[in-house]
């Protein structure tokens, strides 16, 4: 093949062929060479001009001829020649048009910038299919963003997929503002904004995404010489009143980027744009509710103290106490990583014990091996342990217990806990409403389960049956 | 304790403190103030053997003036007077080198239990606080001062919800033992992060 090839460009020289009056340029497949001739024979066969090493290409699929006239003819093979989308026989072609065979892409265009001096800044196209890898790369991409928690990692991800799906060696995400131009983040690290094309970057305050395409020693600015740059690309997204910039840039002595770099670039930056806002929007409520949570704490918690510290009897000054108590579990747990049943356990122990020997009885308090990494929202948390404050609470008031029993088990996927106080003891079935018996079924329900009372000859017995994992 | 300072915005909660500061220390000389500021102008011309400072002061957060005083005067003892007690806002203040804390919500005799407790050397670790701690000593960047096997234990069975006595028990230790490695941690964490906690206050979100 090596040996070909060269041959090949033996012959181009031999030739000395007149210069076509078309351009024809690669959008998508793997990247070939296009000689520049008149006339080009396309095919899978090693003698053809523009060989498409694909199997489903014919040997000889294809001929075009780009003198005065453009003309394209299907030579036909099974799998034919596209037009714009249309299969064809023998076409005239203009400028614009999109030929497909197979896996690849041309567009042509008519050769009219022979011998410009400055760097030639293309709007890419962004109509191109993605090819399949890519595409591939798009959802991973997808996928790893949209469970990051910190803009710098967004970024992060941002360049390294961008430059893994393009070919180019650099990336940089910009910001421009009224203040500037600034860098956020860039690949490899530190990597100078001094040398990222101010002219390309004036393009694309207009564009969406723009190109310096493939840029010809002959005829490129001298900023582009002197950073031995061969290519860049700058795909645009605006975030609230900034405007962010993904720039890309390759080096003459880097592989060629992949012709669909363009559109790949153009979604990565729309996904990200959506990830940065994503950002935003939690940070924005949370914001809110920290501060929904500040003034619960100042004011009712306030309004509550006061209440103990006057309540003309120790029961009323109680029940102030657990409504503070109840308080604290809805202020101070909406932590975003929930708590390990490990760690809230170990909580309402220490808070059980405490309520239940202030009350001079005793509590025995029995549990398993808890796996640490089973997790509970804030929420499931708060529900349980407001349960259970509920529950002691009742035994203490109503039964005047000596002595309580808890035991937590856990069996399959159950989280069970029996509770047995002696005292002074009375009927469920005959308990008056207002001892919270409502709110503990409705918790009980949201955790996935459920709570039943039994007397017994001695004991009263409760018992929860809980999903271990609660629903979110 | 002869001399007591108490900071507290709330007219009540502060009436509260002083009956229970009474009941625990008899005779002491007990002051007051409603605000960072307040309690500042009064430091200047006394140090307090022991403070209650409350967290959320109208012109100031209370993490910032326990490390305010005790890199000023160690010797005075800072115990946070807090309305939940959670370790969200316990952890700060224990890192600004407070002595102790308790929740405002207790009886008045509790109160002065609890106050007495403190002073002689027994503060009080929750769950939550022992978890932290524990987090905090064993991350990889914190070499200095690390806590002795003994004190490790003390903490995971507190984090595990044990009382004192349990752990006493537990260990085969006296409860005043287990009670003296809970001190000996806070007195490591109060000494490993005061600098940086009266520089850094700010970072932990501390302050309603």
């Amino acid at each position: 093949m090596c040996q070909n090839r060269l041959s090949r460009n033996a012959n181009h020289c031999a030739m000395n062929q007149p210069k076509p009056c078309w351009r024809l340029k690669q959008i998508a497949g793997p990247t070939v060479e296009i000689p520049p001739r008149v006339s080009l024979v396309i095919g899978r066969g090693l003698d053809s001009d523009l060989m498409l090493p694909d199997a489903a290409v014919s040997r000889r699929h294809a001929r075009l001829d780009l003198g005065a006239d453009a003309m394209i003819e299907d030579l036909g093979g099974p799998l034919g020649t596209l037009v714009n989308g249309q299969r064809i026989d023998r076409v005239q072609l203009t400028a614009g048009d999109l030929i497909t065979i197979g896996a690849w892409q041309f567009a042509l265009s008519e050769d009219t910038e022979a011998g410009q001096g400055h760097d030639e800044i293309t709007v890419a196209s962004l109509e191109t299919s993605l090819a399949l890898p890519r595409l591939e790369l798009l959802l991973v991409f997808c996928d790893r963003i949209n469970a990051l928690e910190r803009e710098e990692q967004i970024a992060a991800c941002l360049l390294e997929t961008a430059c893994a799906g393009t070919g180019f060696g650099r990336a940089w995400l910009l910001e421009r503002s009224a203040a500037g131009l600034r860098s956020l983040a860039s690949l490899p690290g530190q990597a100078d904004i001094g040398e990222v094309s101010r002219q390309l970057l004036a393009a694309a305050g207009r564009e969406r995404v723009v190109c310096l395409d493939h840029i010809d020693r002959s005829c490129a600015s001298d900023s582009v010489v002197a950073g031995r740059i061969s290519a860049a690309l700058v795909a645009r997204f605006a975030r609230q009143d900034r405007e962010h910039l993904l720039y890309l840039d390759a080096r003459r002595s880097e592989a060629r980027p992949q012709p669909d770099a363009a559109r790949f670039c153009h979604a990565l930056v729309q996904t990200a744009g959506l990830a940065f806002a994503r950002l935003e929007q939690e940070r924005r409520l949370w914001r809110q509710r920290e501060q929904i949570y500040a003034d619960l704490h100042d004011d009712l918690g306030a309004r509550l103290l006061n209440l103990i510290y006057s309540a003309p009897s120790a029961a009323l000054a109680d029940q102030a106490r657990e409504m503070l108590v109840d308080l604290r579990d809805v202020v101070s747990r909406p932590t975003r990583d929930g708590l390990a049943l490990e760690a809230l356990l170990a909580e309402m122990r220490a808070e059980a014990r405490q309520r239940v020997e202030a009350a001079g009885a005793l509590m025995v308090w029995s549990e398993p091996e808890v796996d640490p990494s089973i997790i509970w929202n804030g929420h499931a948390a708060s529900l349980l342990s407001r349960c259970l404050r509920e529950l002691i609470s009742n035994a203490l008031r109503h039964a005047g217990p000596s002595r309580i029993r808890l035991d937590w088990q856990i069996s399959d996927d159950r989280l069970l806990l029996a509770l047995a106080h002696d005292g002074c003891l009375s009927d469920p079935e005959n308990w008056q409403p207002g001892r919270g018996m409502g709110n503990i079924r409705n918790r009980c329900r949201q955790l996935g389960g459920r709570v039943e009372w039994r007397r017994g000859s001695k004991l009263l017995h409760a018992r929860l049956d809980l999903s271990l994992e609660p629903p979110t | 304790m002869k001399r007591v300072l108490i900071v507290e915005d709330l007219p009540f909660a502060r009436d509260w403190l002083t009956e229970g500061v009474r009941l625990a220390f008899p005779g002491s000389q007990i002051e007051t103030a409603p605000d960072c500021a307040g309690a500042r102008n009064r430091l200047e011309r006394h140090w307090p053997e022991l403070a209650l400072v409350d967290l959320g002061l109208p012109d100031g957060d209370g993490t910032r003036l326990i490390a305010w005083i005790k890199s000023r005067h160690a010797a005075t003892l800072c115990v946070v007077a807090s309305t939940f007690a959670d370790d969200g806002h316990i952890f700060p203040a224990l890192r600004a080198g407070a002595d102790g804390y308790f929740t405002k919500d207790q009886g008045q005799s509790e109160l002065a239990r609890i106050l007495t407790e403190i002073a002689a050397g027994h503060p009080p670790l929750s769950p939550g606080v022992a978890r932290r701690l524990m987090a905090y000593f064993q991350h990889e960047d914190r070499p200095e001062l690390p806590l002795s096997e003994r004190e490790i234990e003390v903490l995971r069975l507190i984090g595990k919800g044990f009382s004192s006595t349990e752990v006493g028990r537990l260990l085969d230790i006296t409860r005043n033992t287990a009670a003296g490695y809970v001190k000996d941690i806070y007195r490591k964490l109060g000494i490993n992060s005061r600098a940086e906690a009266a520089l850094k206050a700010a970072e932990f979100g501390l302050l309603r």
